[in-house]
């Protein structure tokens, strides 16, 4: 965009939302440079915070009339690059939109505009007994908006799904500027599930403007184990053994001997500094199901050779336990000027494999890898130790990283399990998906977006691009 | 075991060439689901089979064409089953179909849906070609979810060859009590009293004047349950052969549901009052979430009308030739299924006709 358009829309785009709030100074517009992936920064161009769908609806009016491409913005916590802006595009922060427009207790739902941040919607439904389930580690600071976006996840997702099992309803605007109601206000809806297929769209098929989620009851008991093992294969082990007894855990996850440390060093939750690799395993629901469960996963950690095995004795300590694995990335990241955090998912009797054969890698790479994921659902988050500074090493963990994305491939699995593919993952598309796939997604793009103004660029590649990844890694 | 897709190919490119249309058929069970056609049908019986299934994965994959009773059974012997109980149908429904129209029985608030646990699917589109969404792994948000998109497509975007699903543990106990409550709204008001206090309801449902509710769980928590629940409500009796109770529900094979009129079978929010449209349901199911109303006194455009914003009513039966069965829709949302359907389908061969008549 030239310097006379851009503060020509400036202008224009004043008119609609309150001046303080179109940003297009180079300095206020610097946070908006990247998302929580900062390998992928882009300056842009103009920033513009709406405060209600009617000055969105002219927002996107504008930069159609005008052919501007949108990058639509959350609390940009997201970890694939999905809210870097576009050169010559306008990023669009929901963050005003924050409004809890109701709590339903009765029918136990909520309905909320997309800038509300994940945790407040539990904090305002706790008066009523209820919480929203999906809990992102990034929840305190996360929009619903942004999880809607990218399908997150979170520790709990195993037992109680993603945010596409825990959305009712959705109100979109499409890029033509029509609002459009997905789902039923019932459980199910009759025709195409289109609000399962804008759920973790990444911004490219619509611009969530009002979000109706689903609430639950919280649990009568929630009960966490923890067990070490002095081998990471066993741990891995293990995981499966505790879903082939039929308990279905709330949350199961794994750290390894790296992520313990550095979890401990950083806030003291109690964890085993000397175990190679540690479980913890929350169990939620009834009273008695959970003591029962309890006893049972004791058991099975006991019977895999676990070297400690300890049942949390009340919910300060439970809260502290797990304060330790919320708090593993940022732990890690002390240990390194930066690292990269991967998102694989993969069957879960895989994991043992998955693990050795990283671990190789790292040796190869000369870059160290910490594990900290949730285990019960396969979803691998190795992060990748490295130091921008030093030439060459941001490219070798990028390329550790591709080797770890097509592991995951190789063994059944997928290249991202809920940060999404954005522009970090788009290279390897074409491992996961065909050239007939990924047309079929360009399709799609086409039936809600024909001009390609929202978030052009993430999320699916060029086909062109498809077949010259492919060719390259045949050379190689 | 045996996979047939190059020859449902064929048929496909045959039907393209010829400029004719197919009818997806699986063990055509839900006849009454969606408009009827007459079209040269699409045989998915003989494709068939259990690809993988690892219990200790919670996931398995199969051809469409398996019956979904061979699946239940095979399930069953390892503890586990589908989520939202797929009525089967008398034995008749695939597994396929059961994906394609993604109608959940009476377990559906507790467990989930199909839709729900659906991890990925392989699927023909209208110009043959073979194409894979999703995967088999629990987490997965590579793409566009393109494989839930089909959970209710009644294959308008493409001929289901193969899913994968998450399956869940059998809980080990399970009982069902029941006790007379005559008015329907007094019934709606007790369904939705009691969801609040149990957390081990898996089924709560009101029909004939009866109240079914269903605990299960650890045999000491439905034991548990049970104790409370009648000593709260007094005049709870046990259901002997539950599971058949439980199955003629979701079949609609119940005899409330064979009374010669239109059925509607409605979605909604569970909270909102008994009677729908100035009609009393003869049943309610999923805590209050779906309704059942008979009546040759009301049309697809009034009863939806009379639930805007707050639920949505299909014609289950009763339809008359060319009749649309499921809620109107117009404006934008028309030309984004439109779209779809001339992107999935370019030649409008797969079931054109069964959701909409213009689709």
């Amino acid at each position: 965009m030239t310097l006379p358009v851009l503060q020509e829309l400036a202008v224009a785009l004043r008119k609609i939302v309150r001046a303080d709030f179109v940003i297009s100074d180079s300095e206020t517009a610097r946070p908006y440079e990247c998302d929580g992936l900062p390998m992928y920064c882009q300056e842009p161009a103009l920033v513009v915070l709406p405060e209600t769908v009617d000055e969105l609806r002219q927002v996107m009016a504008l930069c159609r009339s005008r052919s501007v491409p949108i990058v639509t913005r959350g609390a940009g916590t997201g970890l694939s690059a999905g809210a870097t802006p576009i050169e010559s595009g306008v990023v669009v922060s929901l963050a005003r939109m924050d409004q809890i427009l109701e709590i339903n207790p009765q029918a136990r739902k909520a309905r909320v505009q997309p800038g509300v941040r994940n945790i407040s919607i539990s904090q305002a439904a706790k008066a009523f007994g209820l919480y929203y389930a999906p809990d992102p580690s990034s929840q305190i600071a996360c929009s619903i908006g942004g999880n809607v976006a990218e399908n997150s996840g979170g520790v709990h997702c195993l037992k109680y799904g993603l945010t596409v099992h825990n959305v009712i309803q959705l109100k979109v605007l499409t890029a033509q500027g029509d609002e459009i109601t997905l789902g039923s206000g019932g459980l199910d809806s009759y025709g195409f599930d289109l609000l399962a297929l804008l759920t973790g769209s990444e911004g490219l098929l619509g611009i969530v403007t009002e979000i109706t989620v689903r609430l639950l009851p919280e649990p009568e008991n929630v009960q966490l184990i923890m067990a070490a093992f002095d081998d990471v294969t066993l741990a891995a082990d293990t995981v499966s053994a505790i879903i082939a007894e039929g308990i279905i855990p709330a949350g199961l996850e794994m750290m390894d001997s790296f992520a313990i440390q550095a979890a401990e060093d950083f806030c003291q939750a109690g964890y085993p500094r000397d175990a190679q690799a540690l479980l913890l395993c929350e169990l939620d629901g009834g009273h008695t199901e959970v003591l029962q469960n309890s006893q049972s996963v004791k058991h099975i950690f006991e019977e895999h050779r676990a070297t400690y095995v300890h049942i949390s004795q009340c919910e300060e300590e439970r809260l502290l336990l797990w304060q330790g694995r919320k708090s593993a990335f940022p732990a890690v990241g002390r240990l390194s000027p930066d690292y990269y955090c991967m998102d694989g998912t993969i069957p879960r009797g895989q994991l043992a494999t998955v693990l050795t054969a990283m671990a190789e890698k790292s040796v190869h790479y000369g870059l160290r890898v910490a594990n900290v994921f949730h285990a019960g659902d396969g979803n691998l988050h190795p992060l990748i130790l490295f130091d921008a500074s030093i030439p060459g090493e941001l490219e070798r963990a990028e390329e550790f990283g591709a080797y770890i994305l097509e592991l995951c491939i190789s063994v059944g699995g997928t290249i991202t399990g809920e940060h999404g593919v954005g522009l970090e993952k788009i290279r390897q598309m074409p491992l996961q998906f065909s050239d007939g796939e990924i047309t079929l997604f360009h399709g799609v793009k086409a039936c809600f977006d024909p001009e390609q103004l929202l978030n052009p660029g993430k999320g699916i590649p060029l086909l062109r691009y498809c077949q010259e990844y492919r060719a390259a890694r045949v050379l190689n | 075991m045996s996979d047939i897709t190059i020859s449902l190919q064929q048929q496909i490119n045959a039907a393209r060439k010829a400029g004719t249309a197919l009818h997806i058929s699986g063990g055509n069970s839900k006849p009454r689901y969606g408009r009827p056609l007459s079209l040269e049908r699409l045989d998915m019986l003989p494709h068939k089979g259990v690809i993988d299934y690892r219990p200790e994965e919670l996931v398995i994959t199969a051809r469409a064409g398996t019956r979904l009773s061979e699946l239940n059974a095979l399930m069953a012997e390892h503890g586990q089953m589908l989520a939202g109980e797929p009525a089967i149908f008398g034995g008749q429904a695939t597994i396929g179909g059961t994906v394609a129209s993604n109608l959940s029985g009476p377990g559906r608030p507790w467990y989930g849906s199909i839709r729900d646990s659906l991890l990925g699917l392989t699927l023909l589109t209208g110009d043959a070609q073979q194409l894979r969404f999703g995967g088999r792994v629990i987490k997965n948000v590579a793409g566009y979810d393109v494989s839930r998109l089909q959970c209710g497509a009644l294959g308008c975007l493409g001929v289901i060859t193969e899913v994968s699903l998450k399956v869940i543990p059998r809980p080990v106990c399970s009982a069902t009590l029941l006790q007379p409550i005559n008015d329907a709204q007094d019934a709606l008001q007790h369904m939705q009293d009691i969801s609040q206090e149990f957390q081990s309801i898996t089924g709560n449902c009101w029909i004939d004047g009866l109240h079914y509710v269903r605990f299960e769980g650890l045999e000491k928590t439905v034991a548990a349950a049970r104790a409370s629940y009648s000593q709260r409500y007094g005049a709870a009796a046990d259901v002997e052969d539950s599971d058949s109770l439980w199955a003629s529900i979701g079949e609609h094979g119940h005899a409330s549901f064979c009374q010669g009129l239109p059925l509607w079978r409605i979605h909604l929010h569970p909270t909102l009052p008994a009677l729908i449209d100035g009609f009393t349901p003869i049943g309610i199911d999923w805590a209050g979430g779906l309704r059942w109303v008979t009546s040759d006194r009301t049309s697809l455009t009034q009863i939806n009308s009379a639930l805007s914003g707050v639920g949505q009513a299909c014609l289950m039966n009763g339809a008359k030739d060319g009749e649309e069965v499921f809620p109107s829709i117009d404006g934008p949302l028309k030309d984004i299924y439109l779209n779809l359907k001339s992107t999935f389908d370019p030649d409008s061969v797969l079931n054109p006709g069964r959701l909409y008549s213009w689709l």
